[in-house]
């Protein structure tokens, strides 16, 4: 399962999660005699167990019988400090939330750590909310020394006093209220993933609205809010059980097993992820090149007997997710990102999302009737306006791959789409267009050329490629260095006598240059160094040129898509770089 | 700014701690011919809602720390509605809980303000213990007297035997890393003041945190407290030695909240 990718479960709540009533002796005894089940720890029976079991990981099993919410909140807390936050964000949480009304988490000094006190309230007639009795639970503590409930009997007493005199149990169970919203906000902040189950709703109410927000982390198995009711609403307690034998409406053996398998559905449903994918012909799949007749698909497919692959099969076959396939040959990178507009609200956080960018040469126009429509210049298609005639299109396209500021726009589109899923780990990004810039064979306009007073300004000569270099070697008549000596009125006579004139190096000029310049109405053009093709191409995946249907084929398919095996690279470059 | 009311939480530090004695409300009176009944009137919490015009529920009490803290903060916020809630600036003081423990008393049918002392004894027991329902006379419908005896003693056998000064500490880190993560969550302004950093045990936690909530006043000063004494602004320093109370002191609280308020125009508009 290459999806999952917790190491941990850490399950805690009361006796419906801790296996509450198949820790009785005759119970077990009876469950051996009536239902032939061997019950050593009843732990190893409830549904953390076969939830842990079924995804392979290990558990933290730290529901314990009478515990409530308070015990939850801290025990929690102090797992997460005790690991990290970075290891907290390897488990899965599963939290069963009691009320705490009856569940009291208290301090005992002689054993230095925290034992349960279920108190009781109904016994008294005249309803004034004293405490009737008390029991404290059996625990081993953290140290691993096991007290038993005659262990703690000589606590009781002094505790039920304190209790008496010093709880509330109206307040003590508003104030866990608050603390189990802060708890859950605090899990979400940190992307530490985990479910819940609320047996009582109505812990929920007076945070309703920051509930209703947190929803996807509900852990509603067939309609019911907790295992307390699956069993109970489906004769699946211990009681039906052993047919009887006792009256004990904790979950039963059954009921934790096909509450676990029911559980496992909610899980993977609500945790694996989905694979989102946005290209061109390299991105949209074979089968559906095939079934719509894209020749040389067709072609492909008949030289090699079989519909192939993809690298968006091939990834969601890895991790046995499903993909949403948004590939669609011919598009460019504006209806690329608009596709992923269309439906990024819907991508969780947990969701891996591909762009498969296209040539920076295509762009879109309106056709005829309004839409947009995608122009892929250079090639026998026909025009898709009657009134962009064909060499317009052409014009723009060649500007489009011949200027680097142009990539720009995909720089943006990525940090746009990261900026609009923030906590999505797994944004990626590669492109079959070749890595090599090509830069244009002119800088100077002729209405530049024109203006005696202007010049080209470079900002920054050692950061410029070579081939930027090259071109301005090229194209200037006078290379101004600022960072030496320079004569200005020999630049000043150049300029006034037509000559193309570039400054390099002048980002911090003097004062003595600043008035020169000023004084002189010498004004520049600027000219950026950055390459913005190769700034973002930083943010893909390394490139490489993936096999061609050409390559692979010797020919025979004389096609420039990305091949099978060109598509199984792909994949393998992917894969390595997803963390789930 | 969206806001209607200002809520503030916290120690001494904010409640206006020893501002209350009327000793020292006579010094004052005379060294400064500066009046007040209500301490609360010349704190921080309260120049800072009239700057802003914000109607204040200043919920800050002497010997308080941080578990009242986070408890009441979620009563608050479920009595008047997360919408409301969005429209209050929280202003937080934190304190060390180590010493001050919220318990519920019966007796009062409220909590009540347990401050104890653990260091005149090496073995970490108990050595000094103070109940109160508030310091302040003000609004404080329970005599100290009525804690004394039966209750002090009752309390001193439950935090003999069942409490754990670090334990409880430790516990109340993580309830306020809760607090502030739902209120960041539900969108409800706040900026806290910690004055005590170890309580920021997740590093990571709060090194985010602190970059839209932490009230900024200058390096190295995080709360009134560390305020007066570098300016030398405490109530020790306004009554010329009157007493030795080091709390902050009115013309303290007067410039604090100056800084707290530049400070809070630049992150509320």
């Amino acid at each position: 399962m290459k999806w999952w990718k917790y190491n941990t479960i850490y399950a805690s709540g009361s006796s419906l999660t801790a296996g509450g009533g198949m820790n009785v002796e005759m119970n077990k005894k009876e469950y051996k005699k009536l239902l032939d089940i061997d019950i050593k720890n009843e732990k190893d029976v409830t549904y953390p167990k076969y939830i842990s079991d079924y995804f392979n990981c290990k558990l933290i099993h730290d529901a314990q019988s009478g515990a409530g919410a308070p015990r939850l909140i801290r025990r929690t807390y102090n797992y997460i400090e005790k690991v990290g936050i970075e290891e907290a964000k390897n488990t899965l949480f599963l939290f069963e939330i009691t009320d705490p009304v009856h569940r009291i988490d208290f301090f005992l000094n002689d054993i230095g750590d925290y034992v349960i006190v279920n108190v009781r309230y109904d016994n008294e007639g005249d309803n004034d909310g004293n405490i009737s009795s008390i029991q404290i639970q059996p625990t081993t503590t953290d140290d691993g020394i096991y007290y038993s409930e005659e262990d703690l009997q000589k606590y009781v007493n002094q505790v039920k006093i304190h209790l008496e005199k010093f709880h509330n149990p109206v307040t003590y169970t508003k104030k866990f209220i608050g603390e189990i919203a802060g708890l859950f906000a605090f899990l979400e902040k940190n992307d530490i993933d985990f479910l819940y189950q609320f047996d009582n709703l109505t812990l929920q109410q007076p945070f309703i609205e920051f509930h209703k927000t947190i929803l996807k982390r509900e852990l509603r198995v067939k309609n019911y809010n907790s295992i307390n009711q699956y069993a109970g609403f489906q004769n699946l307690t211990v009681k039906d059980d052993l047919k009887g034998f006792t009256d004990d409406l904790h979950p039963g053996y059954y009921g934790h097993k096909l509450f676990a398998e029911d559980a496992i559905k909610v899980i993977e449903e609500k945790l694996k992820p989905k694979l989102y994918v946005f290209g061109d012909s390299h991105t949209q799949s074979f089968t559906s090149h095939n079934n719509a007749r894209s020749q040389w698909a067709v072609d492909y497919i008949k030289h090699i007997g079989y519909v192939p692959k993809n690298y968006c099969d091939l990834i969601s076959e890895y991790y046995n997710i499903e993909v949403l396939n948004h590939g669609q040959g011919g598009t460019s990178n504006y209806t690329i990102f608009d596709r992923f507009i269309e439906v990024y609200k819907k991508i969780e956080s947990k969701d891996i999302v591909i762009f498969g960018w296209t040539s920076e040469g295509r762009f879109r126009i309106s056709d005829d009737v309004n839409n947009f429509i995608d122009v892929i210049p250079f090639n026998p298609h026909p025009k898709q306006n009657d009134d962009v005639p064909k060499n317009v299109t052409n014009t723009i396209s060649y500007n489009k791959v011949t200027y680097n500021v142009w990539w720009k726009e995909i720089i943006n589109f990525i940090n746009i789409a990261k900026g609009l899923l923030p906590k999505n780990k797994n944004i990626l990004s590669w492109t079959w267009v070749d890595s090599e810039t090509i830069y244009p064979t002119r800088i100077w306009s002729e209405e530049m050329l024109a203006d005696k007073n202007l010049c080209v300004f470079l900002t920054s000569w050692l950061e410029s490629d070579d081939e930027l270099k090259n071109l301005i070697k090229k194209e200037s008549d006078l290379i101004v260095d600022f960072s030496k000596d320079v004569n200005l009125d020999e630049m000043y006579k150049s300029m006034q006598e037509g000559k193309k004139v570039t400054i390099i190096n002048g980002n911090d000029l003097s004062e003595n240059i600043r008035n020169f310049m000023k004084d002189k109405n010498i004004r520049t053009k600027i000219y950026h160094h950055n390459n913005y093709k190769k700034e973002c191409y930083k943010l893909f995946i390394p490139y490489k040129k993936y096999t061609t249907l050409k390559d692979e084929t010797n020919n025979v398919v004389d096609d420039l898509h990305t091949s099978e095996i060109g598509h199984k690279e792909l994949f393998n470059d992917l894969i390595k770089n997803i963390k789930l | 700014m969206n806001l209607k009311r200002l809520y503030c939480n916290g120690s001494s530090l904010s409640a206006g701690g020893g501002l209350y004695e009327n000793g020292v409300k006579q010094k004052y009176k005379e060294l400064y011919n500066i009046e007040w009944v209500d301490e609360k009137d010349v704190t921080y919490a309260k120049y800072i809602s009239d700057y802003f015009n914000l109607e204040l529920v200043h919920d800050a009490q002497c010997g308080s720390g941080a578990p009242r803290l986070v408890r009441r903060t979620y009563d608050f916020i479920d009595s008047i509605g997360i919408d409301e809630a969005q429209k209050t600036l929280f202003l937080f003081e934190i304190t060390d809980p180590i010493h001050r423990v919220d318990m519920f008393c019966r007796e009062i049918n409220d909590h009540l303000i347990v401050n104890v002392r653990y260091d005149d004894s090496d073995d970490g027991s108990l050595s000094d213990l103070s109940v109160v329902y508030s310091y302040s006379p003000i609004k404080n419908p329970y005599s100290h007297n009525l804690f004394e005896g039966n209750i002090e003693n009752q309390i001193r056998q439950y935090l003999d035997n069942f409490h754990d000064p670090i334990v409880y500490t430790d516990k109340s880190k993580g309830e306020l890393m809760g607090l502030f993560s739902f209120m960041e969550r539900m969108n409800i302004p706040f900026f806290y003041m910690f004055d005590n950093p170890t309580l920021k045990n997740n590093v990571k936690f709060y090194e985010e945190l602190d970059k839209t909530h932490k009230l900024i006043i200058e390096d190295g000063i995080h709360t009134t407290s560390h305020f007066c004494h570098k300016y030398k602004l405490t109530i020790k320093d306004d009554t010329k030695g009157f007493t030795e109370d080091t709390h902050p002191g009115y013309l303290g609280y007067k410039q604090f909240s100056e800084v707290a308020i530049k400070f809070l125009e630049t992150r509320l508009y």
